[in-house]
């Protein structure tokens, strides 16, 4: 109907028609903030990498500062270093990268089906808990391997595997590929958790009652009603894991420099270390070309052939649980003990380690409480009081909070308008760039982003103010970094959304934005809810992407816990960590709630 | 084409000449009033300045400490200052003050930095800091701790070993010790891909070949040879003429294993932790001294060890050019230049540059001068120069 009354619009009716369509106008508008906050940085980064610095006069004696170059990049792909510095890394990227992803999309699928889709006892507290491995650092996941399976050539205290087998682990499982792997997909599967859990929550169970009904088994309704409908959210927990295995670097780190494994991203940060930042940036862009592929690869092989099914259509909805009969219980407890192992201990374990006087040193009599409720000691720490007297915490706390929850939010409408905007013009090449380009500061190297946002708006920039140290600037910087979670995220659930509810509302004669706020953010909540969870624990995580921009008045926790860390003050940096870690797990269960009356409201709406 | 030029670049042009020697011109204003480089008194009225500086008020500092914050009590107490400390790395402060300069932004009063490659070769030729030394100090300074600029400690990174297990001394006397069969797989230090201080301790004794050479021939009793895949990897450099001692050490530590640990902390303690059997050996912080304790943790640097058993490196203090407060930063210099404001870094392994805190020190902890310590200072101009051709030779010994 509305194709018959487009032909018959004249070319400059047309023309009209598209500048006056608000979807196009917030299309344009985006484009440009974007092009602003995210293209222009990224081409000074390609600059830097295609032309001599100031610093390079120490690489070449031919470096004239500014002249146009192509040293680094041959250093990278083609010189005598390429072999060391990309190519073998770039294998370990891949095995590591591949492995983990398939590891943690494996993990996450079943779990989300279990906790939305099966009677399983205890959903409600398992909820939150399957997803802290992602709030706690990944070095934390990391130093929790190490303390169990340690190699003896370390010193110290023995690993846990050694004291209890007497003999030490073989190396493969301390170090390297393997323990890399397995700490990414435990790190990381919350993601896929997250979004197929939300994917799976806006499942009609009439579609797969029917299904049961004409004969189809439980296997057979697994594979052709349920699989299909979550595969967008699939792909896009495989685009972000996926990118986020190869970009991480502090894991890779821990468990792959005593072997001597590199990685592309520890590369990147090998380099930024040594003050050779346009190799650096060459790499960081290799790792935002591998994940652009991928993307790309994904949408070719998996996207064209799963359909995308919009499943909240203009009918009733109803949600079923599946019973699982006898297995109920055998599944909890594999359930709950999984989330136990990789979720509360990793937490326990600091929790405990900031309890001892002396760190790394069990015994009851080490234990103290001076590093949470001590007052200034001068013998311990440098006198530095317990976490909860100390003013400057108090203060990074309320910063944090008010950080993660404006970005959180503001991150997850901006994601959702983008991908509304994708989906529904997906044949226009505007939208696909949009998406692409939400998509590039997932892997840019966040403190070269940090130093660049602090020349963007230093001064102000037409009707920018200068936004030198302020707190606006650190929710700018952290609302871009999220938004290729909130934009794949925000997919995820619009794709889910019958066109015919948005079409009736139009000849009701609703506006698009009436039409979006009351049709397209309450149907999608649940998924945005879960980006919107996933950015709220990022961004109270985030450290060297704010760390240039950070003044003491908006100090974070992170970046106090950095400065103990920094220090040798393993308990107190501990301490933090647990801080964040609770912060964060109240600041789910407010949004959870928030979303949870929202999603009853309507389904009462609706039936 | 040409009248484009003449129309619409000229005056671009023309703004952005005046915006530059306007900017030039406020510089040197400042340089004035702050009484820095050329235009530095030639002696200091402190009064003057104190008062001064009260009435600033605020004295901003990016450090690389983050016990900077225990001064800022007594700080305040003394002369009603309010320090604002942002800790932040060496490096990354002198990246921040650049884009800031840039930009026109003045936020930063001193700079507490450990990067001296950095400092001496970027920050100081293009007029980002100043050198400002406090009068009376020169006496109590050598001539290297006040230019190019103010240093206020020596730190160091060092071999140590496990003191409880080894109660006859040192298991080893060289560092050659290191490449040998006996410590395959037990050397623990930071990887210098990751920290760039452990990349300065291996540049640093890449620095002193001649010395390695020497130290093998004492060790080994005969000259030093190379292996084929030192000379292969010489081969394949543009930047290193002929293999040394040094390549050749740093060539075979790395066949021997070493083990990388991130944290300087869990180094000191895996080596001094007294309940293990085989203790390691450890390249770890100085000052990590500090964490030795009865029954728990036993370690020292090996003293002797030939040709030396480390690094030192220097944190300076310096004055950011167009400081808003420069008075109440020349005091807070002079401040953390003086026992009560040196106290919070007042620890065994980190020595004081002036000597008369450093003979208190010395006293205190039990240790010798820092002069008389066989350790190798770090070479700025070196270190900053040979960084590429340092990641291409450890890259290509790996």
């Amino acid at each position: 109907m509305l194709k018959f009354f487009d032909s018959s619009l004249t070319g400059s009716g047309k023309f009209h028609k598209a500048i006056t369509d608000p979807v196009n106008l917030v299309m344009l508008i985006l484009l440009v903030i974007l092009a602003y906050l995210v293209i222009w940085p990224f081409i000074q980064l390609l600059i830097e990498t295609l032309t001599w610095g100031d610093r390079d006069r120490r690489i070449s004696p031919d470096a004239v500062p500014g002249k146009f170059t192509s040293f680094y990049w041959q250093q990278a792909t083609s010189g005598p270093l390429s072999r060391k510095m990309l190519y073998g890394p770039l294998l370990n990227t891949l095995i590591t990268g591949v492995t983990a992803t398939i590891m943690a999309l494996l993990a996450g699928g079943v779990l989300a089906w279990c906790v939305v889709r099966s009677d399983m006892p205890g959903k409600r507290w398992l909820q939150p808990v399957l997803t802290l491995p992602y709030i706690v650092p990944s070095f934390a996941i990391a130093l929790a391997w190490e303390a169990v399976f340690r190699s003896p050539k370390v010193g110290g205290q023995p690993g846990i595997y050694e004291a209890l087998l007497g003999v030490g682990p073989p190396e493969w499982l301390s170090y390297g590929a393997f323990p890399i792997s397995i700490t990414l997909a435990i790190h990381y599967f919350p993601f896929a958790y997250l979004l197929v859990a939300g994917a799976l929550a806006t499942i009609d169970s009439q579609m797969e009652e029917s299904a049961l009904i004409s004969g189809a088994g439980r296997l057979m309704t697994l594979r052709r009603i349920t699989f299909p409908v979550v595969a967008p959210a699939f792909l896009a927990a495989l685009i972000l894991t996926f990118g986020k295995t190869i970009g991480q670097f502090a894991l890779p780190f821990i468990l792959g420099a005593p072997a001597q494994f590199h990685t592309v991203a520890t590369m990147v940060y090998a380099n930024l270390t040594l003050g050779l930042d346009a190799l650096a940036f060459v790499l960081a862009i290799v790792l935002i070309g591998m994940s652009l592929i991928s993307i790309w690869l994904s949408n070719r092989f998996v996207g064209n052939k799963t359909r995308r099914f919009e499943t909240i259509s203009g009918k009733g909805f109803r949600s079923r649980e599946i019973a699982l009969g006898g297995w109920r219980w055998p599944i909890f407890i594999a359930v709950a003990l999984f989330a136990f192992v990789v979720g509360i201990l990793p937490l326990i374990l600091l929790g405990v380690q900031s309890i001892m006087l002396i760190d790394g040193f069990y015994g009851l009599e080490n234990l103290t409480k001076h590093f949470w409720v001590g007052r200034s000691n001068p013998d311990i720490a440098f006198g530095e009081p317990g976490v909860l007297h100390n003013n400057i915490i108090l203060g990074a706390t309320w910063n944090t909070l008010k950080l993660a929850f404006i970005s959180a939010i503001i991150a997850s409408v901006i994601g959702l308008v983008i991908a509304y905007i994708t989906v529904r013009r997906a044949h226009n090449p505007l939208a696909r760039a949009l998406d692409q380009i939400a998509f590039i500061p997932f892997l840019f190297p966040t403190i070269a982003f940090g130093a660049m946002y602090l020349t963007l708006f230093a001064e102000p920039v037409g009707p920018i103010p200068a936004l030198y140290g302020t707190f606006t600037l650190l929710v700018i910087i952290s609302v871009v970094s999220r938004l290729p979670y909130s934009v794949k995220t925000g997919v995820t659930a619009v794709t889910q959304i019958g066109q015919e509810l948005e079409e009736a509302a139009e000849l009701a004669g609703a506006s698009w934005v009436m039409r979006f706020r009351r049709i397209i953010m309450p149907l999608s909540s649940s998924g945005v809810l879960s980006g919107m969870m996933v950015s709220f624990v990022g961004v109270m995580r985030e450290l060297s992407l704010i760390v240039l921009l950070i003044t003491p008045s908006t100090r974070v926790l992170m970046t106090v816990g950095f400065g103990y860390a920094e220090e040798g003050l393993t308990q107190l940096s501990n301490a933090l960590v647990l801080i964040v870690a609770v912060l964060t797990i109240i600041g789910e269960l407010i949004l959870m709630w928030i979303g949870k009356g929202k999603m009853a409201r309507l389904r009462e709406k609706q039936s | 084409m040409n009248s484009f030029l003449k129309t619409t670049l000229t005056p671009i042009l023309a703004v952005l000449t005046i915006s530059i020697t306007s900017a030039a011109i406020a510089d040197t204003n400042w340089q004035k009033v702050a009484g820095v480089g050329e235009f530095a008194p030639k002696t200091q009225d402190w009064a003057t300045i104190e008062s001064a500086a009260r009435k600033e008020g605020t004295v901003v500092i990016y450090s690389v400490s983050s016990r900077i914050a225990k001064l800022v009590d007594g700080f305040q107490e003394k002369y009603g200052i309010e320090i604002i400390g942002h800790d932040m790395p060496s490096d990354l402060q002198i990246e921040k003050l650049r884009r800031e300069h840039t930009a026109g932004i003045n936020a930063v009063d001193v700079l507490f930095n450990s990067d001296a490659p950095l400092l001496l070769n970027e920050a100081l030729p293009n007029g980002l800091v100043w050198n400002f030394v406090p009068d009376g100090l020169s006496s109590d300074l050598d001539a290297g701790e006040t230019q190019p600029f103010l240093i206020q400690r020596h730190s160091s990174r060092v071999v140590y070993y496990n003191t409880a297990l080894n109660p006859n001394g040192a298991p080893i006397d060289s560092l050659w010790d290191l490449t040998s069969k006996d410590w395959t797989g037990r050397t623990l230090l930071p990887s210098p891909l990751e920290d760039g201080l452990s990349a300065n301790f291996m540049q640093t004794i890449l620095n002193n070949s001649d010395a390695m050479a020497a130290a093998y021939e004492r060790e080994y009793g005969q000259p030093i040879t190379y292996s084929e895949d030192v000379i292969e990897a010489v081969a394949e450099s543009a930047v290193i003429a002929e293999p040394n001692a040094s390549i050749e050490w740093l060539y075979r530590f790395l066949a021997n294993e070493p083990v990388f640990m991130s944290s300087t902390t869990k180094i000191f303690k895996n080596v001094g932790d007294i309940e293990q059997d085989n203790p390691p050996l450890g390249i770890t912080t100085f000052s990590k001294m500090r964490k030795n304790k009865k029954g728990v943790y036993a370690a020292a640097p090996i003293y002797d060890l030939d040709p030396v058993f480390g690094v030192s490196y220097p944190t300076a203090l310096v004055m950011a050019d167009m400081a808003p407060h420069p008075n109440a930063a020349k005091l807070l210099i002079k401040y953390m230049m003086e026992a009560e404001g040196f106290s919070p870094w007042n620890e065994p392994g980190d020595f004081a540059a002036r000597s008369s805190i450093e003979a208190v020190q010395m006293d205190q902890f039990k240790l010798p001068s820092f002069d008389a310590l066989k350790l190798w200072p770090i070479d700025p101009e070196q270190i900053y120069f040979s960084k590429y051709g340092f990641l291409a030779l450890y890259l290509g010994l790996q």
